[in-house]
Parts: C-alpha cells; sequence; structure tokens
C-alpha cells in the first residue's frame, strides 16, 4: 500500500523555483491497477518518480506498506527499490551486452541468489510474457513490443509488491500496446500485483482499476469525480471493469 | 514493515557477470586497439631500459673480460708501482676463490708503422701470456695471427682499430693505417730506447678503446725498461662477477697494503654518468608513456560510459548498487590493461629476440638487449595503478549523477 501526504517537488529552473507538484495526498491500495493520467507537463511522471524513489521529493511523505521511504538514504533507497519495487520504462531501458535472459535474472543476481535460482525464475517470467524462445536473443535482435515485455519480466522477477510504468506504450504501435497492457491487466488479476502507471492516452482508461488526473501538480478533483472516482483518487463503485 | 534487508553480498559477482558479458559482447576493434595501446605502452616503458641494460652488461663484460679482471690491485698511494710484484702473484693466488692472478707493467710509447710513417701515442702495457689468459680473453679475442707466448721478446701484440686500415676512411680511431701480422711496428719508449717489434697477432674485442691497445711480455718490458718485479697494476679473477666483493675482502683479510678495487668501482666513470642521463630519460619515457596509458584508459571508458548513461541510469533505478556498476568497469579496465600488458611483455620479447639476432654495434661491441623483469614489474604496478584509476574517475562521475539525469542520456 502507497500513502502520499501532502507530496511536493520544487524545481529550479536557472534563479526561478517551478512547483511540480504542489501538495498530493493520495492511497494506493495493494493489488489495484492505477493509472496516472492528465495533460502534458501536470506532473504525473513526477510523481510516479517520487512513488517509486527515483527521485526525492521536496516535501511531504511517502509510505509504501508502512515504511516511511522519505527517510531513506541513498543506498537504502537502492535495496529499497531492489527489494520491493519493479520498473518499466517508455523506452525498454534493457543493458545492451545482456541476452534477455541476463537481462531478466539481473535483479535477482543482484539480490544475491544462486544464479540456476535466478536463471530458472527469469525462464519462468520469460515464459509468462510469452518469450520464451528468446531467452539467447540479443536486445538489438528483438522488436520494440519484445523488448517491452522484456522490461516487464525483468520487473517482475523479484515479486516486487508495486510495479511503476512510466508511459510504456508510447513507444509502440496499438497492437504491441494492446498486448502491453494486456500483460499488465493479466499480472494484476492473476497473480494481485500493484501496478502504477503513467499515461497520457484515453484508451488506456479501460484498462485501469481506477485513474488518478492530476492537473498543475495537484489532483484533479472535478475529472475524478466526473471519472468515477473520489476526490483523492479512490474509487467510488469499485474497479473499473477493463472492455475486452 | 517492510523488509530492507539485502541477501547476501554478491556485489563482485555482479560486477565481474556485467564486465565478463560487456567484454564478450562490445566492441571488438575498440577492444583490440586500446589492448594494442596499452601493449605498446608497455614497450614504451621498458624498451630503453632493455637497451640500457644490454649496455651496462656489455660495458661490465667489457671490463671484466679485458680491462680489470674481477678486482684490481693497485700501487699505493705517492707509489707508481708495486713492488714484489711476482711474490704478490703466488699468494694472491692461494686466496680461496681466485681463479687467475696476472701482472700488468705499463709504460708510455710512441708506436710508428715503418711503411707508412704513421704513429700514436699508447701506453705499451706488459704481461706474463700464460697468467693472463687465466685473467683477460685476449688470448680469445684473436683474430689474426698468434697470442704472446712466454719468452716472445720482439713480438707485439694489438689491437684491429690500432692497426687500422690503409684506407683511412675506413678506421674509426686513428691507426697506424694498416698493420697485418709479420709486419713490423717501431716503438720508441720514454728511456730513449727504440725497438722494432714483429706484429704476433690482432685481437678484436669490439670495445673502441680496448682494440686500440698493444701488449708485449713482461720480460720484454723489464729488458727494455728495466722494471724489474714491479707492477702498474695486478687483476684477479674470481669464480663470478657477484662475488667481487666477497673477494676484495679476502684480499684485503690477506693484508695486503695496495689499494684494491672491485671490477664497478673501477668502472663507476664516464659511461657510468653517461648510464644515469640515459636512467634520467627512461624515466622521462616512462612518465610520459603512463600519462598517454592513463589518458588512453580514461578516454575509453569515459566514451565508454557516456555511451551508457542512460543504461547506468536504468540500472541504478532497478536496483543496481554504484559500487557495482563502478566495478564491472574497474574490472573491464583490468582486462584490458592484463591483455595489454601481455601482449606487452610478448612484443618486448619479440623486439629483444629481433635484436639478439641483428645486434646493434656499440662503440664498446654488440649489445645485447636485456629485459629486466624488476623494471617490467614495477611498470606493470603502475600502469595497473594508473588504468584503475583513470577508470574509475569517469565511471564515478557518472554513476553519481541523479537517476533521472542519467536516464535521460
Amino acid at each position: 500500500m502507497i500513502e502520499v501526504t501532502e507530496l511536493k517537488k520544487l524545481y529550479l529552473l536557472g534563479k526561478v523555483e517551478v512547483a511540480a507538484l504542489r501538495g498530493v495526498s493520495l492511497t494506493i491500495g495493494n493489488g489495484e491497477f492505477v493509472g496516472i493520467m492528465g495533460p502534458s507537463g501536470s506532473g504525473k511522471s513526477t510523481l510516479l518518480h517520487q512513488l517509486g524513489l527515483l527521485d526525492t521529493p521536496s516535501a511531504g511523505t511517502i509510505r509504501i506498506d508502512g515504511t516511511d521511504v522519505s527517510t531513506l538514504d541513498d543506498g537504502e533507497r537502492t535495496t529499497f527499490r531492489l527489494l520491493h519495487l519493479g520498473y518499466v520504462f517508455q523506452d525498454y531501458a534493457l543493458v545492451s551486452e545482456l541476452n534477455v535472459m541476463e537481462n531478466v535474472a539481473m535483479p535477482a543476481i543482484m539480490q544475491g541468489r544462486p544464479l540456476p535460482e535466478c536463471s530458472a525464475r527469469a525462464a519462468q517470467v520469460l515464459e509468462k510474457v510469452g518469450l520464451q524462445d528468446r531467452l539467447d536473443h540479443l536486445v538489438y535482435e528483438l522488436s520494440g513490443g519484445e523488448q517491452q515485455r522484456v522490461s516487464i519480466a525483468r520487473a517482475l522477477v523479484n515479486n516486487p509488491s508495486i510495479l511503476f510504468a512510466d508511459e510504456p506504450c508510447a513507444n509502440l504501435d496499438t497492437e504491441n500496446s494492446r498486448t502491453v497492457l494486456e500483460l499488465f491487466r493479466s499480472v494484476n488479476r492473476d497473480l494481485g500485483q500493484t501496478i502504477v502507471m503513467v499515461s497520457h492516452e484515453p484508451w488506456h482508461m479501460q484498462y485501469f482499476d481506477r485513474i488518478i488526473f492530476i492537473r498543475d501538480g495537484l489532483l484533479d478533483a472535478e475529472r475524478m469525480e466526473r471519472e468515477g472516482n473520489g476526490k483523492n483518487g479512490e474509487a467510488k463503485e469499485g474497479k473499473r471493469k477493463p472492455e475486452p | 514493515m517492510v523488509n530492507n534487508r539485502r541477501d547476501g553480498s554478491p556485489g563482485w559477482r555482479v560486477s565481474l557477470y556485467l564486465a565478463v558479458r560487456a567484454i564478450r559482447r562490445g566492441n571488438r576493434s575498440t577492444l583490440a586497439l586500446t589492448i594494442l595501446i596499452i601493449a605498446l605502452v608497455v614497450v614504451l616503458m621498458n624498451f630503453l631500459g632493455m637497451i640500457i641494460a644490454g649496455v651496462v652488461t656489455l660495458y661490465n663484460d667489457q671490463m671484466i673480460d679485458y680491462q680489470y679482471g674481477h678486482v684490481a690491485i693497485e700501487p699505493r698511494d705517492k707509489e707508481t708501482a708495486i713492488g714484489n710484484a711476482g711474490s704478490l702473484v703466488e699468494e694472491l693466488r692461494r686466496i680461496p676463490g681466485v681463479t687467475g692472478v696476472t701482472a700488468h707493467t705499463s709504460t708510455g710509447t710512441t708506436i710508428t708503422n715503418p711503411r707508412n710513417g704513421k704513429f700514436q701515442t699508447k701506453a705499451l702495457v706488459a704481461f706474463d701470456p700464460d697468467d693472463e689468459a687465466e685473467v683477460t680473453r685476449y688470448k680469445a679475442a684473436i683474430i689474426d695471427g698468434d697470442y704472446l707466448s712466454d719468452g716472445d721478446t720482439d713480438q707485439i701484440l694489438i689491437g684491429t682499430l690500432l692497426a687500422g686500415n690503409e684506407d683511412e676512411s675506413q678506421d674509426k680511431l686513428p691507426s697506424l693505417g694498416g698493420v697485418k701480422v709479420g709486419d713490423r711496428v717501431r716503438v720508441e719508449y720514454g728511456n730513449g730506447v727504440v725497438k722494432s717489434y714483429r706484429v704476433k697477432g690482432i685481437y678484436e674485442s669490439l670495445g673502441a678503446l680496448i682494440d686500440s691497445s698493444a701488449f708485449i711480455t713482461r720480460d720484454e718490458m723489464d729488458a727494455v725498461m728495466g722494471t724489474g718485479d714491479t707492477a702498474s697494476e695486478i687483476l684477479v679473477r674470481g669464480r663470478s662477477s657477484g662475488d667481487a666483493l666477497q673477494l676484495k675482502y679476502s684480499i684485503l683479510e690477506f693484508g695486503t697494503g695496495e689499494k684494491v678495487k672491485t671490477w664497478s668501482e673501477k668502472g663507476t666513470g664516464i659511461l657510468g654518468d653517461a648510464i644515469s642521463s640515459l636512467n634520467l630519460v627512461k624515466n622521462i619515457m616512462t612518465f610520459v608513456a603512463l600519462i598517454v596509458a592513463s589518458v588512453v584508459v580514461f578516454i575509453v571508458t569515459y566514451i565508454n560510459i557516456i555511451n551508457r548513461r542512460k543504461q547506468i541510469g536504468i540500472m541504478k533505478a532497478i536496483g543496481i548498487r554504484r559500487q557495482v556498476i563502478v566495478g564491472s568497469y574497474l574490472l573491464q579496465v583490468l582486462f584490458l590493461c592484463a591483455c595489454g600488458i601481455v601482449a606487452g611483455i610478448l612484443m618486448l620479447n619479440g623486439i629483444s629476440l629481433l635484436l639478439t639476432v641483428n645486434k646493434i654495434r656499440f662503440p664498446m661491441g654488440d649489445l645485447t638487449p636485456q629485459i629486466e623483469y624488476g623494471a617490467v614489474a614495477l611498470s606493470i604496478i603502475l600502469l595497473f595503478l594508473v588504468s584503475i584509476l583513470s577508470g574509475y574517475i569517469p565511471a564515478r562521475q557518472v554513476v553519481n549523477e541523479e537517476i533521472l539525469d542519467a536516464m535521460r542520456g
């Protein structure tokens, strides 16, 4: 569970202070598939980066499964990310010198697990994303959609508490985007995986249980009311049912 | 509360895992070129040292084999000759470790080739031929005619450079203009005696100063100069050049009142200064080579890392620790460095072999290059240190960036 209180993020652009987040409070429950949406520059990626411990907020607190992650030092944040969080980025972000299996196994190896166990786990996750025949392929031998599925497998290999996805379909065509979103929905439903995903594509909304709308660094309460979420982003009438 | 414990400490293992794959699947041309450059740096750092070591060995061998033996005994201060040389030679022979002793008497002379009138002023040296053969290598260095024999009175042994050539342009040093075995030369002594000698043999050591000398027997010198049982120096040969100092102490313990010097003490002269200068040049070359190596490793690592800024940001994002990422780059640098060093040592041995077969001629003889493995070891250590530092700085610089800055590339 993620509990965010009065989260603020200020940037300095030259001598001018810019507020990317101006006091966001929200809660994301375990097992939810939450979308963060809003116009360009609204602060949705900034919010995801704070929640995913990729950046340090200027004010406010973030608690993940009871841990106040705002108080962790750099080393502890790195370990926390390794043990509890998974990431899928817009541009796949795979290590070019590693093959598919090695890319996926990397976070598991970093946890200190024996190599055969890491490989077995990686193969298992890769089978789930439909890449069991591509284990020995290098990154440049894969299509964009396949690379993104490898990236998802890597994010899942350590059974993270939360999977963060920052516009994972931005570089994919509609068909590959649909494959990725179906995959997210499947791991969310089958494994109870909590997923927080940033998107700006309206048609992605059908896959989310709940949507947090951001505008000008604040929750867009009016839009969330209109789209069926509460003022703090909680679902009013249970989970949104994805359309087939 | 979330468990934030890290299982085990797999850092080095992951660094190695990443480094091995980066090397295996990275750009082969860059890898080969970097290894080649490091190999050339190893050669550059050690080549001059190899030549200097060859020069030193050559010079030392020349000193021992033709000039001083292992230990040279000289007259006491304010005296011009060693008295009772014959008995001293016999007593020295009885000292353990002594394998040969020879007494020299020398005097200033003018040697003239009567056929062309060319003359050279030389210190003519006299020795007992059999004794001399136990200490120096003149006997083995004869290239024409014969070595002197005990009892030779009108025969002279001269060096190839002193004998010279009829065509003066072929001479390396002033000569007698083409003296051959069987020719006669005229020797004018300081006491006014002028005597003609038949050239019995011509020797060649390849040492310029040595090959412009001339020798007669001690009996002949005594007959002309009345030197009697005196010597201007006594040379002693021991078992090995390394034992010379021990041999000197044995001779001193024996109680001789003359000055006793080892070959190395005698040899710290002009060439010693030259070697110091060459060593300075070598150190400057080593320094420059190290800078070249460090710049190359820095650039290679820096470009490598800059090209992977985004990748490094991603790795940090997914929980790979900074030390692991820096470690993987350091391991790659160490690998490049180790391969470069091995290739460099192989190249150095190849050059050494080439120069051993096709010898370089120096004024004191043909030079055989010698690889000084102590100096090579030092250069390896320095190269590793410089490379590690040059790899660490850019790796650390990029790895310390904020994750989001690095991920933006």
